[in-house]
């Protein structure tokens, strides 16, 4: 409580009200004065300013971590485009641009969400691109992948929430539907966690790779064709981002998923399929993140495993992490390829 | 030469903002990637929670997507990048009042099992005591219980280091009332701590 009593010509109320502007240096040298003055001969108001003070260093000293979670630019570009579509028919001139904006951001995002995102068990709608005016329909066939195992893990693996599935989500309300498998465990089945030791083994640094290559060929149709056929005999998972065909120029996009040791290879014959216009390579380091993940994962080890209460919540994120390390992992040995395959001028 | 890097930063990020008002999706690509981490912190501060702070942000963008024609170039876009995300804070916050938040120090138990990151990133000092983390915590946890309007003052001002003049850009309110509502926050954030503070140690018996 402020007390009411006069030092000098202010009350210490008055003075308070000073308080803020001076921490902020936000004062005129007039009311510092006042402020100053007081101060000197009020013990109370010298003790509460210095409690502010204090309290305002600490929360200057406040320092967040605020990456941006892989593939967070391209969900929202999905948004943004798939909230756009409709609106007019004077956007399709532009549908070319959109496809590469959504292609270079999806790059820039790096690989992690891709697989995620644009996985064929979860709705459409957050593919860029399906449209009627399609030329050419998926060639690629999703449901082959089906049989590799591999590739169920990799499917599995959710990284986020999917709200490009819901644009009008709240915007405070993450609501999603996480398939569950990765996490071999059973949290109720026994009482002690253990962190498991394969997460702690890992080379220097884990990075996400992916690649856009961009492809011209004559027959876009037959070399998507044989980019499949060959996708799918490699232990990769491909997905259709999308196919368009507008004033007579063809273009298509498809992110393949593979494992690191077969993407060369994979890459190689992509490369001789068709003179290429374009090659990037991106590697996103989340080495980072991963150890601080695993830190704090020994940390809830710990915790659970030394007190004698059940803690569910400790559990809860305990299993999460597990799941998220094991699906960087996963994602650190694979090599996320986005083809581009425009139609050639019979190059 | 720092000048006119900046100086050629800023004309870019002007044609970008030009570029996408005009409806190019792409050049819009390139300003979120450019400001991605900036509206996020943002967000990560106000909301005290990654998965929030992430749904914030994503919600922030599409609405200046869609108000970008009413942007002035003369002004700086991350300032009203920022003052898009306080406002639809404190409208999401009003709407939801009844709402219980999760903050960052309590796990939040979720049928997906997604993990709730810690935001607060205590490593940056190896050599900091346990005592000074908990005064950490406590000043946090004080942080989050305020009213938004009184946390989204003092996180202008204290972690994003707005002047007084920004932060009554950004809450589109007068000079005067951020003056006395940054004073009223402190003094209600400082009574929080003291209730934690208490709080903390009437029940740990524990040392």
């Amino acid at each position: 409580m402020t007390r009411k009593y006069t030092v000098g010509n202010k009350s210490c109320f008055e003075v308070r009200e000073l308080f803020s502007p001076w921490l902020d240096g936000e004062i005129t040298p007039e009311d510092a004065n006042i402020l100053e003055k007081h101060i000197q001969s009020c013990p109370p108001c010298k003790t509460e300013l210095e409690s502010w003070q204090s309290i305002s260093h600490s929360l200057q000293g406040f320092t967040y971590s605020a990456d941006p979670p892989p593939g967070f630019a391209a969900q929202l570009m999905n948004r943004i485009i798939t909230e756009q579509k409709p609106e007019k028919y004077g956007f399709i001139k532009t549908w070319h641009k959109t496809i590469a904006a959504a292609a270079a951001v999806i790059l820039f995002a790096g690989s992690v969400g891709i697989a995620n995102n644009f996985m064929p068990e979860k709705k459409n709608n957050n593919i860029v691109m399906k449209s009627n005016r399609t030329a050419q329909t998926a060639v690629v066939d999703n449901n082959k992948k089906h049989a590799e195992p591999e590739a169920h893990l990799n499917t599995s693996a959710n990284n986020r929430p999917d709200t490009a599935n819901d644009s009008k989500s709240d915007a405070v309300a993450p609501d999603a539907a996480v398939p569950e498998t990765a996490a071999p465990d059973n949290p109720k089945a026994e009482a002690r966690v253990v962190v498991a030791q394969e997460f702690a083994l890992f080379d220097n640094e884990i990075t996400i790779k992916s690649t856009l290559l961009k492809l011209s060929s004559d027959d876009p149709i037959g070399t998507i064709a044989k980019a499949a056929a060959k996708t799918n005999g490699s232990g990769a998972v491909s997905q259709i981002i999308s196919a368009q065909n507008t004033g007579g120029k063809e273009v298509s996009i498809t992110s393949i998923t593979v494992p690191e040791a077969a993407s060369a290879e994979l890459m190689n014959y992509f490369m001789s399929l068709g003179p290429v216009i374009d090659k990037s390579d991106e590697a996103k380091d989340i080495t980072y993140r991963y150890k601080e993940a695993l830190a704090r994962q020994q940390e809830l080890a710990s915790l659970i495993n030394n007190s004698q209460a059940e803690n569910a919540s400790y559990r809860t994120e305990f299993d999460s992490l597990s799941k998220q390390l094991q699906e960087w992992r996963e994602q650190a040995t694979k090599h996320t390829i986005i083809l581009w395959i425009e139609k050639g001028q019979g190059n | 030469m720092d000048q006119i890097s900046n100086r050629i930063m800023s004309n870019n990020i002007v044609e970008l903002i030009m570029r996408s008002q005009r409806g190019e999706v792409d050049s819009f690509g390139s300003l979120v990637n450019i400001y991605q981490s900036k509206v996020l912190g943002l967000c990560l501060k106000l909301t005290g929670n990654r998965s929030d702070a992430e749904d914030l942000a994503q919600e922030v963008f599409l609405k200046s997507f869609r108000s970008l024609k009413g942007f002035r170039l003369e002004a700086d876009f991350g300032t009203w990048l920022h003052r898009i995300t306080v406002n639809m804070y404190l409208n999401y916050k009003k709407k939801n009042s009844k709402v219980t938040i999760f903050y960052i120090d309590d796990p939040v138990k979720t049928d997906t099992g997604e993990i709730n990151r810690e935001i607060l990133d205590e490593s940056a000092d190896p050599s900091q005591e346990i005592e000074e983390k908990e005064d950490r915590n406590v000043i946090k946890q004080a942080l989050d219980s305020l009213s938004p309007e009184h946390k989204a003052v003092l996180v202008l001002r204290e972690i994003e280091g707005y002047s007084y003049e920004e932060i009554a850009q950004i809450t589109q309110s007068s000079l005067g009332t951020v003056k006395s509502r940054m004073n009223r926050a402190r003094q209600a954030l400082k009574e929080k701590i003291l209730q934690t503070g208490m709080t903390k140690a009437g029940k740990g018996g524990e040392i």
